[in-house]
This record gives C-alpha cells, sequence and structure tokens, in this order.
C-alpha cells in the first residue's frame, strides 16, 4: 500500500500545491497563535515587550476561583442553550417554507440572509434604539397590546442577556437557512413520491424523508451554531459593554478585557485555552453521537 | 497538458509565497534618525483631540530649534485605539521617541512594563521646578511610580459647574456661584420645567461621571474601607435623576446614548457639571457656528459644611520618552518644552487648563476662555480624581457595575456598596 502511494508521489504533486497556500496561511495566522497563546498562558505574559515568566499553571488555579471568569462563563451557557435551537428551529422553518413557496421565494431569501450580510455594528446600533424601553417602538408595541410593565430589555439585567440572544438569532438565521435550503433541495424527489404512494401526509413526509435526509445538514449546522455561540463578542460589546452589572458579559468579551484593558494577557491565554477546550469537548460529544443519529 | 497543469500549479503556489514573504518584509527601513540637513527628526505620537493646541507647540518648538525637528502623528481619541498603537509601537511597530498619556492609569501601565525612560535625573540636572504642577502630580508620582519621574504633565482636569447665562436670565436668577450640592439640587429643580418638546432641564449629569465627586470632596475614596459618602453620593444621584427629576435620567441617557455636550449646547439644560474641557470644546462648537449659547462657570458645588473650594481632578495628561528612542536628548528638550511654561501658555491659549502653574499660563488661560468664572481652576483644591494604584481601572469597573445597577433602579445603594465590596477585593487580591 506506501510502496505503491510512494512510486504514485507525482500524481499526488498538483493536489499538495493546490493546498499548500490554504495550508501555509492557516499554519501561519491560526496553528501557531494557538500554539503561542497555549504556552503563553502558562506565563504571567502582561503585554510589550517584557520578558514573562513561567508560572505553572497558575493561571488555570486562579481561573476557577474567579467569580468574574464563572459569572461569564455561566452567560454564556445560558446564551449558548438558547441561541443554538432558537437559530436552528427558525432557520429549519424558514427554509421549509421556502421551499414550498413559489412566489416571492427569491425575495424572502434574500429579506432573510440580509441580516447576515449587515455590519453587526450597525445592526447593534439600530436595535438597541429599538429596545429603549422609554422610546422605543418594541416596548410602544407592547404596551399597545396591553402589556403594562414591559421588559426594559438592554436596561435591565434580567432581559438584556435575551435581547442580545435575540438579535443574535435574527441576525444569524438566515445563513444557516441558505444551508438547509440546499440541503432540502437536495434532497432527491423520488423519496417523496415513494412515501406519497405508501400514503404518507404532509407532516409524515417531512418526519421519515426531510428530516432524516436532511440529517447531515443539521448535523453540521448544530456544530456551526454552537461554536458561534462561544464566539459571541461584537453584539456584547456595542450594545451592552457586559452589563448592566455584569449580566451580558460573555467569554470572549472577558477575555478581551482581561487581555487589552487589564494587559494580563497570559491570564486571558488561560481563558482562550478553557474557551477552545470545552469546543473541542463539546464537537467531540457530537461527532460521538452523530453515528446514533445521522442517517448517512 | 498534465505538465503544464502542474508547472502553472507550482508557479501559481510560487507567487502566493513570494506575495506572503512579501507581505512580511519591509517595515524595517528604520534607523535613520538625521534628516536630509542634518537635523534630528523626532516622531511624536497623541490622539486627535489633542492636535490643535499640539500642533501650535509643535510648530513653535520646531521654529526655536534648528537642530531638531519634531513630526507630530495623532491617532483616534478612542483610549483602547490609541493605547493599542502606542503599545505595537513600543513592541517595534513604527519609530516612537516620544509620545503622550492619557490619564494616570495608563502612566502607571506604561511605567510599570518599563516602556518610559526614567526622567529623575534629567529634571535634576535641568533644575526644573516639579511643584508647578501642584501637589497632585506629587501624591500621583509617589504612589504609582515610587517617586520616580517618568513624564512630565502638560495638562490638568478639574470639575467646575457650567451653565447656560439665557437661561438664569429668562427666569431671572442670579448667576449661580459657590452652593453646596443641597442648593445645587434645589437649584437645579427650580429651573426644570416643561415637558415633551420643550422640556427644560435644571442640570445635566453626565452618565459617564463614574467618580463620587462629593464623597472625593469628603475625602473619602473606592478603596476606602468605610464607604458611606459613597453611598450618601449614589442617593444623591437618585435624587437628581429620579426623585426630583430636575435632570435626565440616567436610563433616558443610556438608553438614548445622548451626547452630553450636544444636550448642553441645544439650550435646554440651565447648569451642567462636568470636566474643565467643556471650555475647549464649547469653545470650538461656538467658534465653528454649531450654537450661539452663551455660558460662564462656577465653582463646582460643595458637600454640607465645607466653605474653602474644594474639586475633583489633578494632572491627566503626560508626555513622556520611548526607551527605544535613540534619540532620547533631543526628546527630553522636546518634553521640556511641551511641559514647561513656553508650551503650557500655547496650550492654555486654546483654553486648555494646563498642568504648569505660573501667572504667565494662567494669564494665558483666562485671557482664552474669557470666563468670570474660570480663575476658580486656580483657587481651588484639587483631590485626585482616580487613585494612582495599579488595578484602578477593574476597581472602577466594578464599581461602575454596581453604580449602574442602582442607577437603573435594579437594587437599593447599600446593596450596591456591599457588592462592590466583595468585588473589590478580589480585584485587588489579584
Amino acid at each position: 500500500m506506501t510502496s505503491k502511494r510512494l512510486a504514485n508521489y507525482k500524481s499526488y504533486i498538483p493536489g499538495t500545491l493546490f493546498i499548500l497556500p490554504a495550508f501555509v496561511l492557516f499554519a501561519v495566522f491560526i496553528f501557531v497563535p494557538l500554539i503561542y497563546g497555549f504556552v503563553m498562558s502558562f506565563t504571567d505574559y502582561g503585554g510589550f515587550n517584557v520578558t514573562p515568566n513561567f508560572i505553572g499553571i497558575d493561571n488555570y488555579v486562579n481561573l476557577f476561583q474567579d467569580d468574574y471568569f464563572l459569572v461569564s462563563l455561566k452567560n454564556n451557557l445560558i446564551y449558548t442553550v438558547l441561541f443554538v435551537p432558537l437559530t436552528m428551529i427558525l432557520a429549519l422553518f424558514a427554509a421549509l417554507a421556502l421551499n414550498n413557496v413559489l412566489h416571492l421565494r427569491k425575495y424572502l431569501r434574500m429579506a432573510f440572509y440580509f441580516p447576515y450580510i449587515t455590519s453587526m455594528v450597525s445592526i447593534a446600533i439600530a436595535w438597541g434604539l429599538l429596545f429603549n424601553p422609554v422610546s422605543g417602538p418594541i416596548n410602544y408595541i407592547l404596551k399597545a397590546i396591553g402589556i403594562a410593565n414591559p421588559p426594559e430589555w438592554l436596561m435591565s439585567s434580567h432581559w438584556a442577556l435575551f435581547a442580545i440572544i435575540l438579535v443574535a438569532v435574527w441576525k444569524s438565521f438566515g445563513y444557516y437557512m441558505i444551508i438547509l435550503l440546499a440541503g432540502i433541495q437536495g434532497i432527491p424527489e423520488h423519496l417523496y413520491e415513494a412515501a406519497k404512494l405508501d400514503g404518507a401526509n404532509k407532516f409524515k413526509q417531512f418526519l421519515y424523508v426531510t428530516l432524516p435526509s436532511l440529517s447531515p445538514t443539521l448535523f453540521m449546522v448544530l456544530i456551526l451554531t454552537i461554536i458561534n455561540s462561544f464566539q459571541v463578542f461584537d453584539l456584547v460589546s456595542v450594545m451592552t459593554d457586559g452589563g448592566p452589572g455584569r449580566s451580558t458579559n460573555v467569554l470572549v468579551f472577558r477575555i478581551y478585557q482581561e487581555a487589552f484593558i487589564n494587559y494580563r494577557m497570559g491570564y486571558a491565554a488561560a481563558m482562550s485555552t478553557v474557551l477552545f477546550l470545552i469546543i473541542m469537548v463539546i464537537s467531540l460529544i457530537q461527532f460521538r453521537l452523530e453515528k446514533k443519529w445521522v442517517t448517512y | 497538458m498534465n505538465r503544464k497543469k502542474g508547472l502553472a500549479t507550482i508557479s501559481l503556489s510560487v507567487a502566493l509565497i513570494l506575495a506572503l514573504v512579501g507581505c512580511s518584509s519591509g517595515n524595517n527601513s528604520g534607523g535613520g534618525n538625521q534628516a536630509s540637513g542634518g537635523k534630528t527628526v523626532l516622531e511624536y505620537y497623541t490622539w486627535t483631540d489633542e492636535e490643535d493646541y499640539m500642533k501650535k507647540v509643535v510648530d513653535a518648538f520646531n521654529a526655536q530649534n534648528s537642530d531638531i525637528e519634531v513630526h507630530m502623528n495623532t491617532i483616534s481619541n478612542d483610549a483602547d485605539e490609541y493605547n493599542t498603537k502606542i503599545m505595537n509601537n513600543l513592541s517595534g511597530g513604527s519609530k516612537m521617541d516620544v509620545y503622550s498619556i492619557n490619564g494616570t492609569s495608563s502612566l502607571g501601565l506604561y511605567s510599570s512594563k518599563g516602556q518610559l525612560v526614567e526622567l529623575t535625573d534629567r529634571i535634576k540636572e535641568a533644575n526644573l521646578d516639579v511643584s508647578a504642577y501642584g501637589p497632585s502630580f506629587q501624591d500621583i508620582t509617589s504612589v504609582l511610580t515610587e517617586g520616580k519621574y517618568y513624564a512630565l504633565p502638560y495638562r490638568t482636569s478639574q470639575y467646575a459647574l457650567f451653565y447656560n447665562k439665557k437661561l438664569f436670565d429668562e427666569a431671572g436668577v442670579e448667576y449661580p456661584t459657590q452652593m453646596t450640592w443641597n442648593e445645587y439640587a434645589e437649584l437645579a429643580k427650580s429651573l426644570t420645567k416643561g415637558e415633551g418638546a420643550d422640556k427644560q432641564w435644571g442640570g445635566y449629569y453626565a452618565d459617564w461621571i463614574t467618580a463620587p465627586l462629593g464623597a472625593l470632596q469628603e475625602g473619602t475614596t473606592v478603596l476606602d474601607d468605610s464607604l458611606d459618602p459613597i453611598a450618601n453620593w449614589l442617593d444623591y444621584l437618585n435624587r437628581l435623576y429620579y426623585e426630583d427629576g430636575s435632570h435626565m435620567s440616567y436610563k433616558q441617557m443610556k438608553a438614548e446614548s445622548i451626547d452630553w455636550i450636544k444636550q448642553f449646547e441645544s439650550g435646554n439644560v440651565a447648569m451642567m457639571i462636568n470636566g474643565e474641557w467643556t471650555i475647549n470644546m464649547l469653545k470650538a462648537d461656538i467658534a465653528a457656528g454649531k450654537t450661539d449659547m452663551e455660558f460662564d462657570m462656577a465653582p463646582m458645588p460643595l458637600p454640607e459644611g465645607m466653605n474653602d473650594p474644594i474639586t475633583v481632578g489633578g494632572v491627566s495628561t503626560f508626555i513622556g520618552i520611548n526607551p527605544q528612542s535613540k534619540n532620547a536628548d533631543a526628546a527630553f528638550q522636546f518634553v521640556q518644552f511641551v511641559a514647561g511654561e513656553q508650551g503650557e501658555s500655547i496650550i492654555a491659549e486654546s483654553s486648555v487648563l494646563p498642568a504648569y502653574s505660573s501667572d504667565k499660563t494662567k494669564e494665558s488661560f483666562l485671557n482664552a476662555t474669557g470666563l468670570q468664572g474660570s480663575g476658580f481652576f486656580f483657587e481651588a483644591n484639587t483631590v485626585v480624581e482616580n487613585q494612582p494604584v495599579a488595578n484602578i481601572d477593574e476597581v472602577n469597573r466594578v464599581f461602575n457595575e454596581q453604580r449602574d445597577l442602582y442607577l437603573f433602579q435594579e437594587q437599593d445603594s447599600a446593596t450596591a456598596i456591599q457588592n462592590f465590596i466583595k468585588n473589590r477585593q478580589s480585584v485587588l487580591n489579584k
């Protein structure tokens, strides 16, 4: 086998060369910083060209006694638990609807996708105005339909995180919808025809044809949304700056504060490593479970 | 055919790699500090707000020194962006000899990381009179940098009371003078009237003034064990924002991201507590035709039972030398000029409060502002706004978190202080 491969090495050269530029970029801009950050997390590096000291696992020990870090971790988990299902359900429904709608399909597809390509900062500012508890349209409508004390959204430590999740879902579901729509359109028509012949109604067709055929795509979207949810930063930074109190402080935002405001780079690197491990463990578990529920 | 493809692939990859390599080289052409005429060229960095008057200082310096030429670079005002650029320069980015430092906590950061040339000996040799910068510079130097000098200050910050003359004339009320905080609140209440578009506010207290001014005047800081004066101060703010409703509420300012100076310029605010920079900004906007308001200033209100004028602030903006600079001597000449009487007078001519206090700088400042009340800045005692210790930014952050929750009316002031003390503990233990 090996000798055959080696004998065939010439046929690998073009492929390797095609991969090379992307691989070099990956290595230089992602892999090397990743290793560098991991090494840094065992030091007290504080920015500038000051030589860092090796301090072992002190950063990691401190991390789990640091209530600020733990709060940001908790907030991030709440964010993930709400953001992932909401985005997936909304994206799936939108994709199904678009698949069945004949008119306006192009228009709706664009309308749903539009938030995704809009600048995060302008979105954050626009939603900040909409959420204004005093004069914003959202509470105006809520009051008009009879809710006497609507939430104060970004001004309230109980609602601010939820408001950010809503905006994040609204912004990103269009992207996952496009992926799911492509998946749905790739399902062979003859499967539906066979199901119809067997007397399956629309709901059963969805349950026994669409969902299983779509499971690889759904799996990919699940992985992507979870990773995405642990990387939330820009909305928090522009809309609430982590507040009120600490109610919207999430992991990446806390990492940013420790690294670039407090200049505790080593400590921030330790946080990043923990974040990396969380994402990796979740992804590994999912790839294990994939075999159980993904059809092919 | 196949070979051709392979060749094309190889040349494409080589081209890409070359492009990558090309990016990383260059930019290393430093070292040439001598301009063509044999002049020493100094690269000086500051932020855009300073451009207006620092340009004049730089021009005056260049005119006086035939052998040195200062080249000024300005970076965005945004504090994070400025610090990032400076940090980048210090770690070997663009050539930088001299740079401005915004705030005492930045001074602490740069000096503790060894990013400033120690100036103590040079100051001694040049026989500089550091007492001209007032006691706040001594306090900062003794606590923050253990008595060593790493930079010289050229701007002082002080809070005061600014007022819109027209609204006082209309109401037939005398212009304010030294008041207590209580009197201030009452006066603001009496000047508040109208609803909706006609709303007139008695006062404006910007959401970002996080320092507990009244408590600081009484001598209590966020680092103290007993924080009762700070709790009282929070209750006082609650009175202005919500109970009396004489100031735009904290929630409204936050929700609508109100621009404090535009709000004051719009002419529906009678009084405003803010820093000395207000003068320079208002005058610039009046000159640019953005507003036609007439304003003056009065001393900052005092806590009950205090008589001598006292305000919050202290030296706030510094200039120092990059240890990597090959022209430290020339750079120190420039630093001396900026923070010395001549440079400071030029700065004062733009209605910016100089750190260097002398008859000449005072006269320049008073002439420039044309404000009756601006002599206050030279008469009042000043207590330091930000305590000169490491971690102060993080202490301030955890204080703000609790202050926010209190002013969003989610908790009472006692809880806010309790939580703050708990969180402060974990910051200071780090």
